[in-house]
Parts: structure tokens; sequence; C-alpha cells
């Protein structure tokens, strides 16, 4: 047990969180306390075993995987208490019922049944329609005359006399659904109306062929829900999507414009190409444009894009007199884009072309990033030119960083090079310019030639540094030291060859920063040198200045040697620049300037390899020459 | 870069990419503490999803009072406890850390310390993992957070949900039991 009346300080001295006096002061009783300094070692100690614990990181494959994951769990719809699905109660429509089952089934239709029949008492009969009329009025329209010649469930309805009791019968359940039954949707309206229509069914009537004459009531309210119903039906599988009739049922009802609302989510449900030809018709009727046009934007589908396209164009181009409501429409509609498939990147970016807003098109790839943001990487990697330069344009917008290796990649291409870098600078700034260098590096080892490599990514490199600002520059040479060595040295040589003004700020910077490794700011003056870049005088003699300790202590004290290797280069090659810029007299100062031993054989052998440098006309070999007088690799 | 709050602020109003990209910020720290806290990685993989599905679904609720990681560090924190509480009254063997999460031995060798000591090195490690496990959640947690993680005492506390006073004794008191554990000095007392 520790007695020490200062021992009460241990805690805080080995957080390190006692100032600076009150550090020093403890320090002084740790001298003389034997408790309190063996209480530190053993905390220090302790603290050494905790750094050496094994750090857990999952990186590559594994890290992507667990992102996967998390998005997946994000996605997943949230769990619901559980209950008979409506699949198997349509099961039990369906299928021939246990005698258990049935009894229940009888009783509550029997319930529903007595529950309705005073209100059927109330109601006015429907308008009759006599079975033919119906027919005649359910002839195929253009499209549907396509349509395989099967017997019709229209015609069987038609025919069977004995069922428009069961119509009347119907029409009365469907109205109490619609009114009691307003807020229910999908599966529970169908399955509260399976078990109403009980008798019915058990009388042999055919139900969904029913639903489908009511489409045309007289009654819109009656129409709507037999549309609902309907539609339900075609989700649970209880009515084919392919039913003979039924798209062309819907086509003619929806003309009418108290139920077309309805019937175009009918249509929605059915989801096959004719059903969204007969969506993209509908766009035509000006009582449907809005509704017809939102089914095509979220449905997903690509044999939507084109009818979509072609709309959202034309309200889009549309005279300046209808300017305001139709943009506002297109604005509208464009937001409910199902971004599922390339076709609908591509149609998002015609659309941005056409000059719907940005503020539209952002927060549609944005809220769809899960979607989105796969889609455009893969047309940016693709070698499909239009998809990639659509993708070029909407990667601004979207504004994610995922996007930054693969419009790096892209900005490999030259073709592609001009947009991509604009996209590049905006979305990544420093960090675009570190994916460059990897995608170099894969390149290289792709190719197993460095300087193809090289050759085919300096130009964006180059572009990119150029449009970067020297804070920017800063940031990537920063990232770049601290990246695995091959990442950094890659960006070294990227570095050392870019072109234009941002090659040389970018050379300063790597020569500027402390922690970039010492061979990548002896090859950046070096590369300096070689260029005859002038850097900031005040910025090499601080630059020298801060190395001179470092250097000092690396040669037991006797000072910087330009002859050694590694930093030697780097001074070496400041030096040159030194000398390069007032001769040999800026030389000397600039090595009193900076504390190191101004013999005048080291001004004169630095004075030699700069007057050589500047001389040589092959940049490889002066550099080698250089290289080989100092020992430092280039 | 974006900061914290400004995606927390999207992302609550329902922007996935915002949320994906403070996922990605948070990853790997949440995936450490939750291998720290659970002693193996699919435990903790499965943590980190089950943490970062309930921020999504409490987004909401975060009212800004702490920064996002800290935020998530709670919730990680509180279902790692959970995990652990359900696992040890189930009398489950903590399962050894899988290889890949093993010291660095390229590293080691660099160092290049002789045989023996490597041996040694290797036995304080296999007892300081043992030790970790066997201290209270709540100070295994703190000591997690503080020491392993480098938070501030300020974060540590708001992701314990306690007193930036109580979080210093915490850590204290698990460094004691530790340095007890491992046969280190253990005369101090403050």
């Amino acid at each position: 047990m520790n007695r020490c009346r200062q021992s009460r300080l241990l805690p805080a001295y080995v957080d390190r969180e006692l100032d600076a006096d009150q550090a020093l002061a403890f320090e002084g009783h740790l001298r003389e306390c034997a408790a309190c300094r063996g209480a530190v070692e053993a905390q220090r100690a302790l603290d050494e075993a905790l750094a050496s614990l094994p750090t857990p990181q999952r990186s590559g494959a594994g890290r992507a995987r667990l992102l996967a994951a998390i998005a997946a769990r994000v996605d997943a719809p949230p769990p619901v208490a559980t209950r008979p699905s409506l699949a198997e109660r349509l099961v039990r429509w369906r299928a021939p019922l246990s005698a258990a089952a049935a009894v229940l089934l009888l009783i509550a239709g029997g319930a529903a049944w007595r529950a309705l029949r005073p209100e059927r008492a109330a109601t006015p009969p429907l308008a009759p329609q006599p079975p033919t009329e119906v027919v005649a009025s359910e002839a195929p329209a253009a499209p549907e005359a396509t349509e395989a010649p099967a017997p019709s469930l229209f015609a069987t309805v038609a025919n069977e006399s004995a069922l428009q009791g069961p119509r009347d019968e119907l029409a009365v359940i469907l109205r109490q659904l619609a009114r009691g039954h307003a807020a229910a949707e999908g599966g529970e309206l169908l399955t509260t109306f399976l078990v109403a229509a009980e008798p019915l069914r058990r009388r042999g009537v055919a139900l969904p062929a029913l639903l489908m004459v009511l489409l045309h009531d007289e009654d819109a309210e009656l129409a709507t829900t037999g549309a609902q119903l309907l539609a339900a039906s075609v989700r649970e599988g209880a009515l084919r999507r392919d039913e003979p009739g039924l798209i062309a049922s819907l086509e003619r009802a929806l003309r009418r414009p108290d139920r077309a609302t309805a019937m175009v989510r009918a249509l929605e449900a059915i989801g096959t190409r004719r059903a969204f030809e007969s969506v993209a018709q509908a766009a035509a009727l000006p009582h449907l444009r809005e509704p017809a046009l939102v089914a095509l934007a979220r449905s997903g589908r690509r044999d939507a894009i084109e009818p979509l396209q072609r709309a959202l164009l034309g309200l889009l181009r549309s005279r300046p007199t209808d300017r305001g409501g139709d943009v506002a429409l297109a604005e509208r509609v464009a937001a409910r884009i199902a971004i599922d498939h390339v076709e609908a990147v591509r149609l998002v970016a015609a659309l941005a072309r056409a000059g719907l807003a940005d503020d539209v098109v952002r927060a549609l790839l944005r809220r769809q990033s899960t979607t989105s943001v796969p889609l455009l990487a893969a047309a940016l990697r693709g070698d499909d030119a239009a998809a990639r330069r659509d993708a070029i344009e909407l990667a601004v917008a979207c504004d994610d960083r995922r996007l930054i290796a693969p419009l790096a990649e892209a900005a490999a291409r030259p073709r592609d090079a001009a947009p991509v870098i604009e996209a590049l600078r905006r979305i990544g700034g420093p960090d675009a310019l570190v994916a460059l260098a990897h995608v170099c590096e894969q390149r290289s080892e792709e190719r197993g030639s460095e300087r193809v490599a090289t050759r085919d990514v300096e130009p964006a490199f180059s572009a990119l540094a150029a449009s970067l600002p020297d804070d920017e520059l800063d940031a990537a040479v920063a990232t770049a030291a601290s990246a695995a060595p091959p990442l950094a040295a890659t960006f070294a040589d990227l570095a050392l060859v870019a072109d234009g003004g941002g090659g040389a700020r970018l050379r300063a910077a790597l020569l500027d920063h402390l922690l970039a490794p010492r061979e990548l700011r002896a090859r950046a003056a070096l590369a300096m040198a070689r260029r005859g870049e002038r850097v900031d005088r005040d910025l090499c003699l601080a630059r020298l200045r801060d190395l001179a300790p470092r250097l000092a202590d690396a040669n037991d004290g006797g000072g910087i040697d330009a002859d050694s290797a590694g930093d030697g280069g780097l001074v070496a090659a400041l030096l040159v620049l030194l000398h390069s810029d007032g001769g040999d007299e800026a030389l000397q100062r600039g090595l009193a300037a900076v504390g190191w031993p101004s013999n005048p054989a080291r001004v004169a052998r630095c004075a030699a390899a700069s007057q050589r440098i500047l001389s040589e006309r092959t940049i490889d070999r002066s550099v080698e020459r250089l290289a080989a007088l100092l020992a430092v690799g280039p | 870069m974006e900061d914290d709050r400004a995606l927390a602020e999207a992302a609550s109003r329902g922007d996935r990419g915002a949320f994906d990209r403070l996922v990605d910020r948070y990853l790997d720290r949440t995936l450490r503490i939750c291998v720290r806290l659970l002693g193996n990685l699919d435990d903790a993989e499965d943590a980190v999803q089950e943490t970062f599905a309930r921020a999504w679904s409490r987004l909401a609720s975060f009212a800004g009072h702490s920064t996002f990681g800290t935020w998530v560090t709670t919730i990680a924190l509180r279902h790692c406890t959970d995990v652990d509480r359900a696992r040890k009254s189930r009398r489950k063997h903590v399962a050894p850390l899988p290889a890949e999460f093993e010291p660095d031995r390229d590293a080691a060798s660099r160092t290049s310390p002789s045989p023996p000591r490597q041996a040694e090195q290797r036995e304080l490690l296999l007892n300081l993992e043992s030790a970790l496990a066997q201290l209270p959640a709540r100070l295994r947690n703190a000591l997690t957070l503080r020491t392993i993680e480098g938070l501030e005492y300020e974060e540590v506390a708001k992701a314990l949900g306690t007193s930036i006073r109580s979080a210093r004794l915490y850590v204290w008191e698990a460094r004691q039991r530790l340095g007890r554990e491992l046969g280190f000095d253990d005369e101090a007392a403050p």
C-alpha cells in the first residue's frame, strides 16, 4: 500500500494530465519517493503492454464485406409481428378447406354477410348492365389486339346470366369495404374482402373476373376499391398478371378521371411490359399525366425509361408560356426515378443536360446512393464511353467519396481526362491525387512497367495538381507520406515528373513536408534542381535549419555532411539551388545560415555538382551523376 | 471533408449516403472496440453491424450533445455489455483472437528480441488479454476507450454515461487491477 500523500497525483501524472509545473514538481518527488516511483514504473510497463496488444483491423475485402453487411442491415425492413401470411390465407381461399377452417370461414363470412344485409337493402341496386354489353365494352383496344386469343374470363362472366345476382352482392361488399376500410391497403383489404366474399366463392363465382367488370361501374368509389383489390390480387398471386382482358379493361377504365389513378396503380401492380406501355400511353391524358409519369419513374423498369425520357424532356423543353408548370412537374417526377440500372443513370444525365435543376439531381442521387454510387462506379470503370461521360457528369452532383477511386481510374483515359479532373477536384481534392497514385501503382503491377504506368497517369496527375490550392497539395503530400511505402513512392514518382505549375508546387510541398520520408524529400530536391525550379529561399533555409539537429545527431555531432547518403542528397540539391541563384557567395552564406562548416572543399564540391547538373542535357544521367557523387540513389 | 455533425443531420433526414460516410469513418474504431470487449472477431463484427443498424434507426434521437463517434461508441458499448453478460450467463468461454489479429510478427522481428524474450512477451500479452476479459465491464470499457483508443476523458464519460470523475476512477481502478493481475509492482494507490 502506497501511503505517500503525493500518490493522489499518480493517476493524473500517469495520464499526462498534470500541467507542466505540476508534472515537474511531481517528477522531483519521484526522485525521492520509491513507492511512487515504483507505481509509475508499473503503470508505464502496463502502458507498454497495452500498446503492444494486437490492433484489430479489417482491410480490403474483409472491410468491404462488413460495410456491405451493415448496409444490408440498415436497408432491411423492420421486423413485424408474426401473424398468418396473406399467402396462407389465399391458399385457404383457393384450396379445399379443412372442416374446421370451413366452419370458421363460414362463421366469419356469415357474420360479414349478416352485417351487410341491411346495407344491401338500403343501397340501390347497381344499374343493370346486360352481360353482352359488358363484353362489347371490353372489346380490346389496339394494343390488346395483339394478345393471344385465350378464352376470356369476361366472356365466362358475361355468359353466365345467373351471375347478375352475385355481381350485385359483390358490389355491396365492395361498397362496405370502400367505406369501412378506406385506410386498409393491399393485402389487408384483400383479406377482408376474401372473408366477406367467401359465400360467393362457395357458390362458384369467379371473383377476380367480377372485379374487372366492376372497374367500369358508375360508382367511382366502387370501381376504385375494385381496382385496389385487383392490384392486391395480382400481387398476392390470386390473379394472373396476363389474365386475358385485364389490361384492356384497366385501359378503358383509366380514361375516366374519377377512377384513373387507381387504374394506373393497378397497372403498376401488374408490372408487365404491356402494362407499362399502357401507363406510358396514359401519360398523354391530361388528368393522368403526373400519376402515370410517376408510376413509370418509380417502376425502376428498363422499358419505362424511353417513354419517360421522351415525356420529361418534352416538359423541360416546353414553350416558355407553359414552362413554369411543366418544369415543376418534370422535377416532381424526376425526383421519383428509381436508379436501379445504368439506363436510369443515363436518363438522369440526359435530364441534367436538358436543364433539370442541380438540386433535384443531387437530391435524387444522394437519396439513392446505395444503388446510384455502385452504378456510377461501374459506368466509370466500364468501356461504354457514353455511359462513362454521363457518370462523370453525375459524379459531381452525387459528391460521394466512394467515387474517387473509379474517377481516378477514368482519369487515366486520355479522352475523359478534362471533365474527370474537374470531378475529382470537386469530390476528392487532395485524396484524389493519392487515388491517382494508387491507380498508377495498380497499372504498374498489371503492365509490369512503372514507366508506362507513370506516362499514362501523369497528365491527369499534373492537371489535377495544377487545379488544387497549396493547402490541398500539402494535405495530399501528408496523406501520401503516411501511406504504405510503395504508394508513397509512386506518389513521389508522379510528383517528380508532374508538369506545369502544379508539379512545381507539389515538389515544393514534398520538400517541405517534415513527415515525408527523407528519400522522397531528397528526390524532390533533386527534381527541383534538375528542372531549375526556384523555391522560396526562406523556405529552403528554414527547411535546412529544421533538418540540421537531426542530421547532426545522425552524424555524431559532426554536423551535416553533404557527402553522406540520404539527407546528403537533399542538402546538396538545395545547395545547388542556392548556388545557381547566387554563385559561391550565396552558397557560403547558405552554409553559414544553417550553421554548417563551410570549408572550401565542400563549397567547391557543391558548386561543381551544381554546374554539372545544370549543364547536363540528359536528365537521368545528371541525376545519376549527382547520386554517385553524393552516394544517394536517384 | 464534411464534418460529422453535418453528415449526421443529413443522415437523420434519410440521406443514406451521409450515413454511409459516417459508417466508413467510424467502422474501424468501432470494430476495434468491439473486438477488445468481446474477444473475438465474429462476435465483434456482429456487434458492429448491430451498432450501426441501431444508430440508423435511432438517428432521430441523436441530439448532438456528443459527437457522432462518441454516440456510436455508446451504442457499441451497451450492446457489447449485453452480449458479454448473456455470454457469461451461458458460461461460454471467450475465444482467442484470430490469427489475423495477432501481433505484427514482422514488427516483432524488426525489433529483434531474443527468442526467450519473444516468448515472454507472448505470455505477457496472453495474460493481459485474460486479465482484461476478467475486468468488470465498466472498468474494461473505460480502460479500452481511454488507454487503448486514446479518447479524452470527456468522451469516455459521455460514452459510458457517467461523470468525468467517475471515468477517471474507472480507468485508474482498471489499471490497478491489471497491474496486480500481471504481477507489476502494485505498491501505488492514489
